[in-house]
């Protein structure tokens, strides 16, 4: 059982991944070594071998001698002997290296040798033919601490030892580079951790040249933690191989500590490496640097550890890697019962185990949690007196379904004392141990007053009649009254849950007595209600006239919670003589239970001196008046603030039969327009059947309100089939305002059909034969529905005779979607009466000749031309600066600045200019773009606008944060040196940076440019100092502007102050600062 | 939760009443109360104390800071650089009145002149301070999840309801229109019976391992552990501990149990299913291999009601969105933060529910969620999430929580709460409790 449950474990944490190997025979490994590494060791080979191998396994030394040699040794013996893959032939003798000995073998494997020099030419050339021409060659750890004066070799085998910064006693992530090359299939595709002595390699060690399989995972900072590292590349191979002439090599430089050899992992690559050598297993050998798409690496994932799981568990420290607990996890869910319990035992041994870390005993309890059963209460129950493990013994013990469990706490709880003592009874409490409650009972008279409080509480949560009478008889200090109280109510309120209502209803009559605290009453009094229903309406009625508050606030809540099994009707009539809160309170909760009963009483709070009674009383009658209080609460709809608004919103809501009926009688009836605007516009929101006529006839009321609030109704819900309708009051309506909501309504009817193309014709049709403000409403209306049929009238419009609906229709085209109206705008430019009329024509021409960018910018600057000269007056050249200010184009500068001389709109087009050049400068390239920038301070990890020279990528940000093209400085300041490459004269500086302090980024509070030849002495040539802002400002781009007399530099340096603290006026107050950069310019080229 | 959508939605709502736009702000207060400068008179504001005053504490007290009739005169957090911070913005805001700071909760709570506490604690800290305010008689805003397990939050349930307090649950989405109005489409039947609810939640993330650290400086580690397991403090990421503990197991179910008071909140409102469970519930998770947050990555989990309503509970890679889906026979609603949606486009429209058909929870207009508990801590009414519906919302998490963990079905009796016939997974209904804290 044991060992399936290890496969079980081993399957999810360790290197071997066959789902069913077959039966290997161990039964002649008798020692302890041999036995692990035969169960760890492949039951196969990787490959069939196509003939006999023999491979010599060579282990001399002339320098340092590996004691994993032996053990090395054993594990080929073993290799060959469960795999058939070869047989093995140990020597140490250089004569096998005569051309004539090495012909017997197939390949050689170089176990640990250390320092060999191959004196020899002979057997050095026997060695590279060997291999050369078809044969093998298999380096294990120490094999490259050889070769280093004999350079073909060294090529052969792939690198050259250059000491180990990871030494034997270390533990090591290691990543498989290809998790799905064959030879790293026994690692399943899961990088590991494994106690070795790992080689730094270095040349003739290349990528180029080999294929490497593993190397060290530098992503685990337990890698990186060393000394003695030379290379800069961070590239650690482990294994490789590497074809060579016609043979190949395979090199692991695992293999220092004899412990690796018992790993399935290990022992599966030694087997397919050497196999691969022998020529038996096929796979791609091309240099690594030569794929076309590199392989993911597989890296690691945990401490996947040959001592197993549960060795890993007793040594794990909090902020190791939990992988192991995740696997374990994994397993619990898939594991059967008997797996299970030999999962609880394999814990409970790790759990016991004197020298298990603090956090591996947690972790056990943790996982025992889910397996726990009677067995485990011992080992736990040993933990109870344990300050660092008793609460994770009861995190286990509290949800067992055992009794052993409360035994165990039970008897522990004598032999404990303080913080420990109160954990269990805490737990023997939650478990509702009743057994305990004696004990408990000693405890909460005892004199230690914060275990007799956990006590009294723990036999309120117990409950049942002895807990409950112990209680009862307890005499408690007054520190100690208040848990007391409330441990005697939650045992009442068990006791009532059980059914024993006299002795849970003796308790709650002595706690609601006047003489208790109020909470401890009104809780008191929810039991007493709750065990007599039948009378809980006149207790109700009672204590909403108690001269506590808190009981009155209670008896609202409780007539609410009770709902239809507590009578309403005490509570009714008792109602015109509660106090006035309670009145408030009482309506409120009688309207959220639905009883329409208390509807009078609602009507007559209405004449309540107080306000609050008042307002309760309208806000009840939304929920439970009826069609009769219709009139009333429209009077009331009309008062300001709090109570009017009330009522508007009960009129619209009144769930009642013949409401809406009874609100368009009202309408008819009453004399008030401000009531009947007020009740149109409730049923606007109700949308009875109907409506439309009504507002439409509203809409010509004598009352200037009532006749707004219908056209606001008649936009809210008026369709295509009521325009005509809405058509007759063109005629009729008395103010702008009204005219405005009139056109607003027409614009939705239309709106609500087919985009309008059913409406058009009906509303131009309705042109004819209108005075000139209709028609000038009309065309406005048809200006909101741009389309072909839509244009016709517009453009007859545009030369109407009378001013008012021309200027409409000027409007409605100078807003116009497409070009199509342009030449009437200029038209109408020319023929304008007025310089209001002719500066909006212009306008509208325009901007129409810019849409769709389509033109060149000869053209676009021959049309501003134009219209300057037809510009008479300086609101008509305004208009003209501008849509030039706006056109976006480099015509724009040269057209503006020579405007800028004009008397009347000179400084308009100067700040125009000022705008474009701004604008423009934002897509221009500039002279530091894609220059090196070293930042004193790196940016924050998330707004790193694509690294290091994102401040000069000629790429500027918007107004978004998130844009990716600002670089974030959290609480930091900036400060960024440019290298621009070369010498060069400095004319021009910006730095833009963002200012969204909705978002906690602020500007910069000082900003300071400088230029340098050496990049050692700078010289000031800008200082902006605005200061830390004093209010919020709209998001906006902030740029930083410095002309500079020409002067020569070869770096910028740019220091931008971060506010540091959000101000204090800020939301944020106190907390870090953003400051976000997006560009810095160097001569920016303001070409056309 | 997301907060800058929140902060976001606030800040709006702000400026928009700065610029004189027509927010009234109707309330229970009487004209006559009103002090001279247009704030209710002392004796009738409602004094408060806030526990928890750091990340989404910090926001809350802001959010009823803004409130006339608030008096904040404590707060309390166990690191003491949110504790000072949060006593100067209160002194700052109240006009110069004081405000007391506590280390201890039960310091603040026991202060005798409090109306109403609010609490934003990581959710191991959830029950025992809610219960201690339920019990000295204070009304209680207190955050979603309503607790770290299904057992505490009957626990906070009881006590609320024993001593009669007002409750609000900050599952805020309840006071967006949007959400209520496609809740009332489900409720009045407008997509036919509905057989099937699809909840779409955030996906879960993972971090590398992180070696233990000095506590810092300010830094109650102890007390902000609370009844939660003993570890070592580090950084859980970018605020300290402050955030990200909502992904780490010990303090939170992660992404699972921090939005089921969202959107399975909404799902359950929308069917009327608020004061009951699902009878089975069975799912799958993907757990982080490693690294220090534990929470589920990617997750998924059915639940069935009696009378065979299934919902669908799944992380949003899997859900394909995030929100709540209702599939009824004719046709569906789909409802999140940005936007409402439906199978038959005219149901959007607000008017589809007239006075007459079945309507949802209404406070008094423009009423925001903590203008909700203010009206409430008044009027003494149920607030739009009360804890029994916070409980029952919660509870769908936890029992999806359970049933993936340990990879069985689940049969829930949602009467008695109580897991049938599954010993295991009953053992993970309630956690213990780290001495010497006791419920």
């Amino acid at each position: 059982m044991i060992a399936d449950l290890r496969a079980v474990l081993f399957a999810a944490l360790l290197l071997a991944c066959q789902s069913a190997p077959p039966p290997k025979d161990l039964g002649r490994y008798t020692d302890e070594e041999s036995l692990a590494m035969a169960e760890a060791m492949p039951a196969a080979p990787a490959a069939a071998p196509r003939a006999p191998r023999r491979l010599l396994v060579f282990s001399l030394c002339e320098g340092y001698r590996h004691e994993s040699i032996p053990a090395v040794e054993k594990a080929l013996r073993i290799m060959g002997e469960i795999t058939g893959a070869f047989t093995p032939v140990f020597s140490t003798d250089m004569a096998c290296f005569e051309p004539e000995s090495l012909s017997f073998f197939d390949a050689v494997l170089f176990n640990n040798t250390t320092q060999l020099k191959f004196a020899s030419p002979a057997q050095r050339q026997a060695l590279l033919d060997f291999v050369q021409g078809g044969k093998g060659v298999i380096g294990i750890h120490a094999a490259t601490d050889c070769f280093y004066e004999w350079p073909e070799a060294a090529e052969m085998l792939g690198g050259l030892f250059d000491g180990h910064p990871w030494h034997a006693g270390g533990t090591w992530a290691f990543k498989i580079d290809e998790p799905d090359h064959p030879l790293n299939a026994a690692f399943c595709g899961r990088g590991f951790l494994i106690s070795d002595e790992i080689y730094q390699i270095k040349e003739p060690y290349s990528r180029a040249a080999l294929r490497v399989l593993l190397s060290l995972d530098m992503s685990n900072p337990r890698n990186r933690e060393v000394e003695g590292v030379h290379r800069e590349d961070r590239d650690f191979a482990v294994s490789w191989i590497r074809p060579f002439g016609a043979g190949r090599v395979f090199y692991c430089s695992l293999g220092h500590n004899p412990v690796v050899l018992r790993y399935p992992g290990v022992l599966g690559h030694y087997l397919a490496g050497i196999q691969y050598a022998l020529g038996d297993l096929p796979a791609d050998d091309a240099p690594s640097a030569t794929l076309e798409t590199t392989p993911a690496p597989a890296l690691t994932t945990g401490p996947e550890d040959v001592d197993g799981p549960y060795a890993v568990l007793a040594r794990i420290e909090f902020g190791d890697s939990r992988a192991v607990l995740s696997a374990f996890e994994e397993s619990i869910r898939a594991a059967t019962p008997d797996e299970r319990a030999e999962i609880e035992a394999r814990l409970l041994e790790v759990l016991t185990a004197p020298a298990t870390t603090r956090a591996g005993r947690q972790f056990a309890c943790r996982l025992l949690q889910r397996v726990a059963t009677p067995r485990s209460v011992p080992a736990l129950a040993a933990l109870l007196d344990d300050p660092e493990m008793a609460h994770m013994a009861r995190l286990v013990l509290h949800g067992t379904s055992f009794r052993h469990a409360d035994a165990a706490m039970r008897d522990a709880l004598p032999h404990l004392s303080g913080d420990l003592r109160l954990g269990v009874i805490d737990t023997l409490a939650a478990r509702g141990d009743r057994e305990a409650a004696h004990y408990l009972a000693e405890l909460a008279a005892g004199e230690d007053a914060i275990t007799a409080r956990a006590a009294i509480l723990a036999l309120g949560r117990i409950g049942g009649a002895d807990a409950a009478s112990m209680l009862s008889n307890l005499k408690v200090p007054e520190e100690l009254r208040a848990a007391w109280l409330d441990a005697r109510l939650v045992c009442a309120d068990r006791l009532r849950s059980e059914g024993l209502d006299p002795e849970a209803e003796t308790i709650y009559e002595e706690l609601s007595a006047a003489s208790q605290p109020p909470a401890c009453r009104a809780a008191a009094w929810r039991g007493l209600l709750q065990l007599h229903p039948d009378k809980a309406g006149t207790q109700l009625a009672a204590l909403f006239r108690d001269p506590e508050p808190r009981l009155r606030q209670a008896a609202a809540k409780y007539l609410s919670e009770m709902g239809a099994r507590a009578n309403a009707a005490p509570v009714i009539a008792a109602w015109p003589e509660l106090p006035a809160d309670a009145q408030g309170m009482a309506l409120l909760a009688l309207a959220e239970r639905g009883d329409r009963a208390a509807a009078p009483a609602a009507l007559s709070a209405l004449d309540s001196a107080h306000a609050e009674v008042r307002l309760a009383g309208l806000q009840a009658l939304g929920r439970i008046g009826a069609a009769e209080h219709v009139e009333r609460l429209a009077r009331a709809a009309v008062l300001e603030g709090d109570e009017g608004q009330a009522a508007a919103q009960s009129l619209a809501e009144l769930p009642a039969a013949g409401a809406d009926e009874a609100m368009l009688r009202c309408l008819e009836q009453t004399e008030d327009g401000a009531v009947r605007a007020a009740l149109l516009s409730c049923l606007v929101e109700r949308r009875p059947a109907g409506l439309v006529p009504v507002l439409l006839a509203r809409a010509a009321d004598e009352e200037a309100a009532v006749r707004l609030a219908a056209l606001r109704g008649l936009a809210a819900c008026a369709a295509a089939a009521d325009l005509p309708g809405l058509l007759g009051l063109l005629a009729r309506v008395a103010s702008d305002e009204e005219r405005g909501e009139l056109e607003g309504a027409l614009a939705a009817a239309c709106g609500r059909t087919d985009g309008g193309a059913e409406a058009v014709p009906l509303l131009a049709a309705a042109l004819a034969g209108k005075d000139a403000p209709a028609r000038a409403s009309l065309l406005r209306v048809l200006g909101r529905m741009p389309s072909a049929s839509s244009l016709e009238p517009l453009l007859t419009a545009a030369a109407d005779a009378d001013a008012e609906p021309r200027a409409a229709a000027i409007a409605a085209l100078a807003d116009w979607p497409d070009a199509a109206p342009a030449d009437a705008l200029l038209a109408a430019a020319r023929a304008g009466t007025s310089t209001e009329e002719r500066a909006r024509a212009l306008g509208g021409y325009l901007r129409l000749a810019g849409l769709g960018g389509e033109r060149s910018p000869q053209e676009m600057r021959a049309i501003f031309d134009q219209a300057w000269e037809l510009a008479r007056t300086p609101e008509e050249k305004e208009v003209v600066i501008a849509r030039a200010g706006e056109a976006q184009g480099f015509w724009t500068l040269s057209f503006l600045e020579p405007l800028g001389a004009d008397a009347a709109v000179g400084a308009a087009a100067q700040q125009a200019y000022e705008k474009a050049a701004s604008a423009l400068a934002r897509r221009v390239d500039h002279g530091a773009e894609g220059c090196a920038v070293t930042l004193a301070l790196p940016p924050s990890e998330k707004y790193q606008a694509g690294g290091q020279n994102a401040l000069t990528d000629g790429e500027w940000g918007s107004e978004s944060f998130s844009d990716g093209r600002w670089q974030g400085f959290k609480g930091e300041s900036l400060e960024a040196v440019i290298d621009l490459g070369r010498e060069v004269e400095v004319e021009d500086l910006r730095a833009g940076f963002l200012s969204d302090m909705n978002s906690w980024i602020f500007p910069p509070v000082r900003v300071e440019f400088s230029l340098s030849l050496d990049g050692a002495v700078y010289e000031t040539v800008g200082l902006f100092e605005p200061g830390a802002p004093a209010a919020e400002e709209d998001r906006q781009l902030r740029d930083f502007h410095v002309r500079v007399e020409r002067k020569r530099a070869r770096f910028v340096r740019v220091a931008a102050r971060n506010i540091g603290a959000l101000p204090d006026w800020h939301r944020g107050a106190g907390e870090a600062a953003w400051l976000f950069a997006d560009e810095i310019q160097v001569n920016p080229r303001f070409e056309q | 939760m997301n907060r800058s959508t929140r902060l976001d939605r606030r800040g709006f709502m702000k400026s928009a009443a700065a610029a004189g736009a027509a927010i009234a702000l109707p309330t229970f207060i009487p004209a006559a109360a009103l002090g001279r400068d247009g704030r209710p008179a002392p004796s009738n504001r409602i004094v408060m104390g806030f526990i928890g005053v750091g990340s989404q504490g910090r926001g809350n007290m802001n959010w009823f800071l803004d409130k006339e009739e608030v008096q904040v005169v404590a707060v309390c957090d166990a690191d003491a650089a949110h504790l000072e911070q949060a006593r100067r913005n209160v002194e700052e805001r109240g006009g110069g009145t004081g405000c007391a700071a506590y280390a201890d909760f039960r310091d603040l709570i026991g202060r005798g002149d409090l109306d109403a506490v609010a609490l934003a604690l990581p959710d191991q800290w959830h029950a025992v301070p809610a219960i201690a305010a339920a019990r000295a008689g204070l009304d209680i805003y207190g955050e979603k999840p309503l607790a770290r397990s299904i057992r505490e939050s009957r626990a906070i349930c009881e006590a609320v309801l024993r001593y009669g307090r007002v409750w609000q649950t900050g599952s805020w989405q309840r006071s967006e229109r949007h959400f209520r109005h496609a809740c009332e489409l489900v409720r009045n039947g407008l997509i036919g019976q509905v057989n099937l609810v699809e909840v779409g939640l955030p996906m879960g993330k993972t971090c590398g391992q992180k070696p233990p650290q000095p506590v810092p400086e300010g830094l109650d580690w102890e007390r902000w552990l609370g009844p939660a397991p003993w570890r070592p403090y580090c950084e859980f990421g970018s605020d300290r501990c402050h955030w990200d503990w909502r992904w780490i197991m010990d303090f939170s179910g992660g992404q699972l149990t921090d939005w089921a008071g969202h959107h399975i909140d909404i799902a359950h409102w929308g069917l009327g299913k608020e004061h009951t469970g699902p009878a089975e519930v069975e799912g799958k998770a993907d757990y982080p291999a490693d690294g220090l947050w534990d929470a589920p990555v990617t997750y998924q989990f059915t639940c069935r009601y009696a009378g065979g309503l299934e919902m669908r509970v799944a992380s949003d890679d899997v859900m394909g969105f995030m929100g709540t889906k209702w599939h009824g026979e004719n046709g569906w609603v789909y409802v999140d933060r940005e936007r409402i949606d439906a199978s038959d486009q005219r149901l959007l429209s607000y008017d589809v529910i007239g006075p007459n058909d079945v309507r949802l929870y209404r406070g008094p207009r423009n009423r925001d969620h903590v203008d909700n508990f203010l009206d409430c801590v008044r009027s003494r009414q149920l607030t739009i999430t009360p804890v029994e519906t916070a409980c029952r919302s919660i509870s769908v998490g936890h029992l999806g929580e359970i049933a993936m963990l340990t990879g069985r079905k689940i049969r829930w009796d949602p009467e008695k709460e109580r897991i049938i016939g599954d010993p295991g997974a009953s053992a993970l209904l309630g956690r213990s409790y780290r001495e010497p804290w006791v419920l």
